[in-house]
This record gives structure tokens, C-alpha cells and sequence, in this order.
């Protein structure tokens, strides 16, 4: 019983001691061509409609999107908020537009995707290099809106595959 | 006339009383670079792995706050984008989500600073078999401050393989659908691929097989391979266009869910019924136009056929037409579309001389003018000018055929125009077709000539 006693005393030393002995964790470093990149830049970021009326007021000089990346399969995606409904134009006080904001890659055929849910994949590819990419940006008025500085935040989310 | 003064002229009132404060902050470049921006690493129990990353904005930029935060792995059903997942939300028993911290939940970055921080792995003792994962997103802590802002954001991946663990790469096909059968258009397989295993995969693809009653293969195709890996747990929809000719009758069209190792993850089959026999969308072609001498540019299957007459460019071009997939620009009042509608590029300017092009149309685009083939025009929407014109068509009801003369080449369409007889119907002798859409500017200057004439006609009697 002596002897049990003796060496449970022992292992709790041991333990108080050299915990380590008993949880070993191991720590690495994780080096070497780790450090793959991927840039999302976006020039004119703030484009502004000014005074909006009731129909289509576009945005002719797009803005830019531009991806610069190591990576060998990468894609960027496109969500937009303007408070609490994903894709519509807001007042801080949560009055939003009655149509949604649209985005088109190109004004030559436009076509207008609603950013009411995210736009995957906005920008992919399977090559490292500089990718840059227009956006036009548009917003339509119903004539059942009421007046107010509405706003909205499209953000450009990036990454390897 | 542009849209904005289109609508200048229909609402003038509303222009006056709705009116917007734009807010006209300056907003700064947005532009975010992270290193270390993919962690893929083989991983043992019972280890810490440390991970370099680092944050840097460009000199131009202001100071900015950036958020850190890790999140579970969530993947989008369509594209199989990576979504971060909220805690609630992240209950797989493959997060990686409470293994990785990082250094600051917030790095505050000054202009063209570059900041380095740690991405701190902990791999506990007898963690199991299989992958774990999780989402880095590191974003602005703050946004807004314009009308419209932009603001950028990058997804760092974390993907864990434990080493010499039993990885499972299995799915199950959890939905199969097959799209409306349209003449002109693809047939579009969409199968929805859940990811059943413990590890994930990339390059899954779907195949089909498409057989008759007979069991006879009719058509087959392939999809491209996904270049996002499929989590375990998620679902991504795989949709895989169609087109080979089918025959009126009933055919069985299978999913098979391919590893790029060709090892067949699941299958499921399904049966569509043929109403009308249905042709696929016309193959992509190329011809080479020049100055001195004419040339044509056709397709295999007929659909679509371009002549040039000699001298129509001044510089040799290559020219190519291929069918048009996207949604169409707003059409003009009361017109419809069918289903044939194409693309032609290579032409910058206009033409030297017109060029004439020949389109068959289908039952489909009959029926968008209500069975009436004299409603039928060639629709060209012109991009410098973002609207459509409708061109002078002559039809053949015998060949099916509308044909058109033009001197520019843009995006084309069959439509139903509102207006009818304003085409010629004719056989093979086709007549000079009237106007669809003469210019209001035109038609002043024959009703003119009309009243002179008839003025001089008067005084001669």
C-alpha cells in the first residue's frame, strides 16, 4: 500500500513538474513558399448617381476592379448592402428603395444582375497574373420612393480556390 | 434618344418633386492585399502549427481598421463559392473554426503599410479521421461613408488534412432537373452534388448521357470541371448544357458525379419527354473577310448565314457569329422575342456596303408571334446607341427564313414585332421588304414629297 502510495506521489510530481512530459505539443513553423498572395484593388470607389429621378440613371464611366494574385485558381464575389436587405439602396433609418441596385460588367449589352443575393464568381480564373475587370453600377426610381440620401456598400470579396 | 431622356420627357413632374441628397464623400482607393492567403496543410495530432500572413494597403490609401475574423466553412449552392459561416451556423463535424486564432481580431494598417500577423493552428490529440475546415475573412472593420462605396475583402481558406487519417471522398447526388426544351437554346442539366465524405475534392464533374427508349446513347456531355473544392457537408448544383438534335419521343437522361479521377461518386437518371423535335443552338463560326473579293460567313447547321459583297470592308477581318445565351437588352415596346438570337464580332465600324444576312427561325420563334410569320423581323440591337432597330426583313415561309441588309453587326434577334404586313411573305421570289421601324425623320420627308407630288398632279389637271 506503502509502495502505491510512494508512486502515485511520484507520478504527481512528475506531472506538476514536467507537464510537458505527459502533453508533448508540438510546435512548427510553417515556412517555405507559403506566402501566395491575392490583391483585389477597385479604382473610383465611390461612384455617385447625384440627384436621382424617376427612371434609369446609369453611370457611364465604370468603375474598376482589379485582381492581382500567385494563385493559380482564384475567383472574386460580389455582395452589396445598403442596411438590413442585401441589395437595395438605404437610409440609415431603413427606408430602402423599392427596386434593387444593379451591377453589369459591361454597358455595351448591359445586363443588369439584381445584388440581392451575392454575385459568385463575379471574377474567376485559373491563371496567376493582373486581372482587370469594369463595373457599372445602376439604380432605378419608382416613383412611389420617397425622397432621401440613400446609400449602399458593394464589397469585393477575393481568394484562392 | 437615350433612356435618361426618355425619361425626362415621360415624368417630368416626379424629376422636380423626388429628388436625392447624393452624399459626395471622397472615398478613398480600396485596395487590400493579404499574403498567406490559402492554408492548406497536412496535419498531425497533438500539434500547434503556426502560419505567416500579412495585410498590407497601397501608400494611397488612408489608415485603415481591417477585421480578423475566423468562421465556419460554408460553400454556395450555386458556383460552390466560399461563404463564411457564423457560429450557429457551423455545425459540422468537420470545422476547423475552433482551431484557428489569429493574432488581433483588428489590424489597424497605415498608408502602404504591409503588417504581419499569425494564423495559430491547434490540432488536438486524437482529432480524428479525415479534413477539417474554416474561413479567415478579413475585411473592413468599417464601410460606407458614400452614395455608392465600394469596399474590398479577401476569403483566406483553411483546409487541414490530418496525416495518416482514413479520408472518405464520397457524395450523393441529392437533386437532378432538366431545364425547358427549347429549340435554339441548350438543354440545361442541373444535378446538386452533396459532399458526404470527411475530406474534400476538387474537379468534380458531371456527365451526361442522354438514350432513347431503346437504350440506344443519342447525346452525351460534360461539364467543367469545378475548380472550388466541394466541403464535406455542402452542396454545390452542377449545370451542364445539352445540345445534341432530339426526335420527338421519351429519353432517359442520366448524372453521373465524376472525381477527376473518373471515379463515379453517384448517379441518378431521369426522364423528359420531346414535344417537338429539338435542335440545338448553332455551332460557333469564324470566316476571313476581305477588301477585294466577297465571302460568306455560315454556319454548320444553316441557322445563320452572312454575305459580304466585294468591297464591304477596307481591311481584312475575321468575322464570327455564335449564338447569343445572356439575357437580352430590354426590347422595344410590344415586341417579343424567340428563341434565335446570335452574336457577331470582328467589326468595329460600319460596313462599305451592306452585307446580307439570312436567318432560319424556328417553331419557337413562330410562336412568339402567335403562329403569324409576317410579324417576324430581324431585331439588331446597336451598342453604340444601346437600343434595338428592327430591320426591313423579307420572309420565306417555304425556306423559314428571314433576311435582312445591313452595314454594322452587333447582337441579333428574331422578334415578333407589333405591326404586321410590313413584310413581304413571298416564296422563293422574295420582294423588297417594307421598313419595320422607318425614322420618323424619313417618313416626314416622303410624306413631302407625297403632298408635292400630288400638288403638281392637281395643277397639271
Amino acid at each position: 500500500m506503502k509502495k502505491l502510495l510512494f508512486a502515485g506521489i511520484v507520478a504527481l510530481v512528475i506531472l506538476l513538474v514536467f507537464p510537458m512530459m505527459v502533453s508533448a505539443v508540438n510546435t512548427v513553423s510553417v515556412s517555405g513558399n507559403v506566402l501566395g498572395y491575392i490583391s483585389v484593388n477597385v479604382y473610383n470607389t465611390s461612384p455617385n448617381f447625384g440627384t436621382l429621378s424617376i427612371g434609369t440613371d446609369i453611370i457611364q464611366t465604370p468603375s474598376t476592379v482589379t485582381v492581382n494574385t500567385s494563385y493559380t485558381s482564384w475567383h472574386v464575389d460580389l455582395t452589396s448592402t445598403g442596411g438590413t436587405i442585401p441589395g437595395y439602396m438605404q437610409i440609415g433609418g431603413g427606408t430602402n428603395l423599392t427596386i434593387p441596385f444593379n451591377m453589369s460588367k459591361t454597358i455595351a449589352v448591359p445586363n443588369w444582375v439584381h445584388t440581392t443575393t451575392t454575385w459568385n464568381n463575379f471574377m474567376s480564373g485559373s491563371a496567376a497574373g493582373n486581372y482587370p475587370q469594369d463595373v457599372y453600377v445602376q439604380q432605378i426610381v419608382s416613383p412611389i420612393d420617397t425622397e432621401g440620401a440613400y446609400s449602399i456598400t458593394a464589397t469585393f470579396t477575393g481568394g484562392g480556390t | 434618344m437615350s433612356v435618361c431622356h426618355l425619361t425626362k420627357i415621360r415624368f417630368p413632374v416626379f424629376v422636380l418633386v423626388l429628388f436625392f441628397i447624393a452624399a459626395c464623400a471622397i472615398q478613398p482607393a480600396a485596395a487590400l492585399k493579404v499574403e498567406g492567403a490559402k492554408i492548406m496543410l497536412d496535419v498531425v495530432s497533438d500539434t500547434n502549427y503556426i502560419f505567416p500572413m500579412a495585410v498590407s494597403i497601397n501608400p494611397t490609401d488612408p489608415a485603415s481598421d481591417y477585421a480578423v475574423d475566423v468562421l465556419g466553412f460554408g460553400q454556395t449552392v450555386e458556383g460552390g463559392s466560399y461563404t463564411p459561416l457564423t457560429a450557429a451556423d457551423d455545425t459540422g463535424a468537420y470545422s476547423a473554426r475552433g482551431l484557428v486564432t489569429v493574432d488581433s481580431p483588428v489590424i489597424h494598417i497605415e498608408p502602404g503599410q504591409r503588417k504581419a500577423f499569425n494564423a495559430t493552428i491547434r490540432v488536438p490529440q486524437n482529432i480524428g479521421d479525415g479534413g477539417r475546415y474554416a474561413l479567415i475573412h478579413i475585411h473592413p472593420a468599417a464601410t460606407g461613408g458614400g452614395q455608392t462605396s465600394f469596399a474590398t475583402a479577401i476569403i483566406v481558406p483553411v483546409m487541414l488534412t490530418i496525416q495518416n487519417s482514413k479520408l472518405a471522398e464520397t457524395g450523393t447526388i441529392t437533386e437532378m432537373g432538366v431545364g425547358d426544351i427549347i429549340a435554339g437554346r441548350p438543354i440545361t442539366v442541373s444535378t446538386t452534388l452533396k459532399n458526404t465524405g470527411n475530406h474534400h475534392y476538387y474537379g468534380a464533374v458531371n456527365q451526361i448521357t442522354v438514350t432513347d427508349t431503346a437504350g440506344k446513347t443519342v447525346g452525351t456531355a460534360k461539364g467543367d470541371p469545378a475548380t472550388n473544392a466541394m466541403i464535406p457537408g455542402q452542396s454545390v448544383r452542377f449545370t451542364t448544357p445539352v445540345s445534341t438534335p432530339l426526335a420527338v419521343g421519351t429519353y432517359t437522361i442520366k448524372s453521373d458525379m465524376l472525381l477527376g479521377s473518373g471515379a463515379v461518386l453517384d448517379s441518378k437518371t431521369t426522364s423528359v419527354t420531346v414535344k417537338e423535335a429539338y435542335i440545338p443552338p448553332f455551332q460557333e463560326s469564324s470566316a476571313k473577310v476581305t477588301p477585294d473579293s466577297p465571302a460568306t460567313l455560315a454556319v454548320p447547321e444553316g441557322t445563320v448565314r452572312i454575305s459580304f459583297p466585294q468591297g464591304a470592308v477596307l481591311a481584312e477581318t475575321t468575322v464570327a457569329v455564335k449564338p447569343y445565351t445572356g439575357t437580352l437588352p430590354d426590347l422595344p415596346a410590344g415586341a417579343q422575342a424567340g428563341t434565335t438570337s446570335f452574336s457577331v464580332d470582328g467589326l468595329s465600324g460600319l460596313l462599305a456596303k451592306d452585307a446580307t444576312v439570312t436567318v432560319k427561325y424556328n417553331n419557337a420563334d413562330l410562336a412568339a408571334a402567335n403562329g403569324d410569320a409576317s410579324k417576324l423581323v430581324l431585331g439588331r440591337y446597336d451598342r453604340g446607341e444601346t437600343h434595338w432597330t428592327l430591320l426591313p426583313t423579307t420572309i420565306d415561309k417555304n425556306a423559314m427564313t428571314l433576311t435582312a441588309s445591313t452595314n454594322r453587326f452587333s447582337t441579333w434577334a428574331v422578334l415578333a414585332a407589333p405591326s404586321s404586313g410590313q413584310t413581304s411573305t413571298s416564296g422563293a421570289d422574295q420582294k423588297a421588304a417594307a421598313t419595320q421601324s422607318p425614322a420618323p425623320g424619313s417618313l416626314l420627308i416622303c410624306g413631302l414629297i407625297s403632298l408635292i407630288l400630288l400638288a403638281r398632279s392637281a395643277r397639271k389637271k
